[in-house]
């Protein structure tokens, strides 16, 4: 058993930023990740902006930026964008104090190339850097610290006793064995739930752990409905799923793009006849998603997005000056190789597109200090909801990442400073906790996770994805509660080898996404109107009278419930209709 | 859709903790177009309950974590595309946790104000 101040669920950006706060305020800390240190989560993969009002950027680090610009109006900015359902504690904690961790960041080597004006925010607030040098700056500082780092533990659940946290039991995957982690206060930094969808943008190891064990445990989550999607993402071939990289081209910032359905038709023009493609994010998502939906989309499951109206000549210009600094001229994106697809895409080819989940806006319930309901429990990074209500800023998930993870980090060592003791974990918890650990490997379980896993990934993408509406959402509902309390009893690994068993790993993933995958889907059957990423077929508008307030979801005695709660409000009057 | 051709994976295994020595396995794998050496290694896994370990994460070619020897030379499994017979083996041979997975990092943490130093000696759960 492991003893620890402060435990950090998750390695990377928010969770880097946590330990580094949490062992600069004095505390011991302890980082655990299912994956290594620099190498999991989504952070690397960011293309990738860091947020802060743009007299900031000129004030306090000397960049361009436009003196005209407050954090009021970012303030601004960000509720506008997310419809108003934005916890405005956590909105004022962000503008105010994003611009000193831009300076921390920059001081700790991040590089940045340059300052841009991104789509929602009326100033130059996106200082563009990558995911990488994110990662690689944030590493740095961990490593420099006595902070105890240990890789390839998947943590299960969070341990309570009296409804505090007192720690986590986790795998250690190498191993095959369990391990207890006692810690006087506990930091989910697990981030999105990508893989629920089937096309995303996000990483393998994004399975929703801390939304799930957050529920388990007693704590609640917010807004879980909210799902950002990019809606041009590669859906084939295999090793290129969900990758944005046509959303690099266009419609948005770059090339003039047409999106087709079979028979050829621009089918935008029935969304926004005004704008076309170079419409917004969630209207793209929308129009595409109906075309799949009612037949008329590509043969796999897509949309035909098209160059071949554009000189050939004009497309080869883009890949020397668009899409900077993750475009490079030989058509390269990070470590894929575009070219193949752009010499067929020269000839006159279109490529099948999708809709590809990328961002979570909801997630586990914080206060602006990234406490939880439950005492000794804080989250902080995407895994946390909130911040951004009911749609994100470019730019803002660095934002999130960096403000509240090292708020968390800091709460979180001052209380587990003022602890005396260790609290100690309920046997008999533990004991439960294990035995449902252990259960994939035991017996003669005749289902696999894989296909369960394929099947729950459609019933997202088809019935809580994009369009949402009352009866395929209730189906959806049905079957996913019949999936948790039927068939995950009967899936199992097949091989007994305890050490690094994948298998078995998917086993417990499931799980998580099952139960996660509910959240988001009775969150979305609870909010009979459409707003920001939310969108409800039966109810297409947004109903402030009735419907500005938050979605909460907690587990009682079993079953998954959703409330409705006020939204929090500090200097932005919410409007009434 | 075409009927998908077969192509022969042979991968380097070993179980360090159980001792004796590396051994090769092969299977016989339904090609697709446009898989990557990371889809190939799922697919064994789901076919043959292969129980292989290896790594992927952010799969773009970003995080490698999925680095390792294909055919013989060091290659990102997420970004490597498959057109033929595979031969799979660790990058770092000498530090294999199992398959295709090499060790974690130890970390042996100092006290405060000392920093922490990377090493390879067992880290103690207990301590």
């Amino acid at each position: 058993m492991l003893k620890t101040d402060v435990l950090i669920i998750g390695s990377e950006g928010a969770g880097a930023q946590a330990a580094i706060a949490a062992s600069d305020s004095g505390a011991e800390v302890t980082i655990v990740t299912k994956g290594r240190l620099g190498r999991s989560g989504a952070t690397i993969t960011a293309t990738a902006d860091l947020c802060a009002d743009s007299r900031s950027i000129r004030e306090l680090l000397g960049w361009a930026g436009d003196p005209q610009d407050t954090p009021e109006a970012f303030f601004q900015d960000i509720v506008v964008e997310g419809r108003y359902l934005n916890d405005q504690r956590q909105v004022q904690v962000l503008v105010e104090e994003v611009p000193a961790r831009a300076k921390e960041l920059l001081d700790w080597g991040l590089k940045v190339s340059d300052v841009r004006q991104m789509p929602g925010h009326r100033y130059p607030r996106s200082m563009y850097t990558s995911g990488q040098e994110m990662v690689r700056t944030l590493r740095r500082q961990v490593r420099r610290r006595p902070i105890r780092v240990i890789e390839d533990i998947v943590v299960t659940d969070l341990l309570t006793a009296d409804s505090e946290v007192v720690g986590a039991l986790g795998l250690d995957l190498e191993r095959g064995e369990t391990t207890t982690i006692v810690a006087k206060a506990t930091i989910l930094a697990t981030g999105g739930a990508h893989n629920l969808y089937p096309f995303t943008t996000g990483p393998e190891g994004s399975t929703g752990d801390g939304q799930a064990m957050a529920l388990r445990a007693g704590a609640e989550l917010l807004n879980m409905e909210m799902t950002q999607f990019i809606p041009t993402a590669l859906i084939h071939p295999p090793m290129a799923s969900g990758n944005l990289f046509p959303f690099l081209l266009g419609p948005q910032n770059a090339l003039r793009v047409w999106l087709l359905n079979k028979y050829g038709e621009r089918f935008m023009a029935k969304w926004d006849p005004e704008r076309m493609e170079h419409s917004t994010r969630d209207l793209l998502s929308i129009g595409i998603m109906t075309e799949i939906m009612e037949g008329r989309g590509s043969p796999r499951g897509g949309v035909y997005f098209s160059l071949a109206h554009l000189p050939q000549n004009l497309v080869q210009d883009f890949a020397r000056w668009g899409a900077k600094p993750f475009l490079r001229p030989n058509w390269t994106a990070h470590g894929l190789d575009f070219k193949p697809l752009m010499d067929r895409v020269l000839r006159g080819e279109a490529i099948e597109v999708a809709p590809a989940l990328h961002f979570f806006m909801g997630g586990v319930k914080v206060d602006e200090k990234g406490e939880t309901s439950l005492p000794g429990l804080y989250a902080a990074g995407e895994v946390a909801g909130g911040v951004h209500g009911a749609n994100r800023l470019s730019g803002n998930a660095f934002a999130q990442m960096v403000v509240q993870g090292k708020r968390a980090g800091q709460h979180a060592a001052q209380y587990a400073l003022r602890q005396r003791a260790y609290l100690e974990p309920n046997l008999a918890q533990l004991s439960s906790l294990e035995e449902r650990m252990n259960r994939p490997l035991r017996g003669e379980l005749p289902l696999t996770p894989y296909a369960l896993k394929r099947e729950l990934q459609k019933i997202a993408a088809e019935r809580v994805g994009v369009l949402r509406e009352g009866a395929p959402l209730q189906e959806a509902l049905e079957r996913i509660v019949a999936m948790r309390g039927d068939d995950l009893l009967r899936v199992g690994s097949r091989s007994r080898d305890l050490r690094y068993n994948l298998e078995w790993l998917e086993c417990l993933q499931l799980e998580n996404m099952l139960t996660t995958l509910e959240a988001v889907a009775r969150s979305a059957l609870a909010r009979e109107e459409s707003r920001g990423a939310h969108y409800r077929r039966d109810f297409p508008m947004m109903d402030n009278a009735r419907w500005l307030r938050n979605t909460v979801v907690k587990e009682i005695n079993g079953e998954i419930e959703v409330t409705m709660e006020p939204v929090h409000i500090t200097s932005v009057q919410l409007p009434r209709n | 859709m075409q009927q998908a051709r077969k192509i022969q994976v042979r991968v380097q295994r070993s179980n360090p903790a159980l001792k004796g020595e590396p051994f090769y396995e092969t299977y016989q794998v339904p090609l697709e177009d446009g898989m990557s050496v990371a889809n190939v290694l799922s697919l064994i896994n789901e076919l043959f309950a292969a129980a292989l370990a290896y790594r992927v994460s952010c799969r773009r070619g970003l995080c490698a974590s999925c680095l390792m020897k294909v055919n013989g030379r060091t290659r990102l499994a997420c970004c490597e595309a498959v057109t033929g017979d595979l031969t799979l083996e660790p990058a770092f041979p000498d530090r294999v946790a199992k398959d295709l997975v090499s060790a974690r990092e130890r970390q042996r943490v100092a006290s405060r104000g000392e920093g922490v130093k990377s090493d390879e000696s067992t880290l103690d759960l207990a301590e």
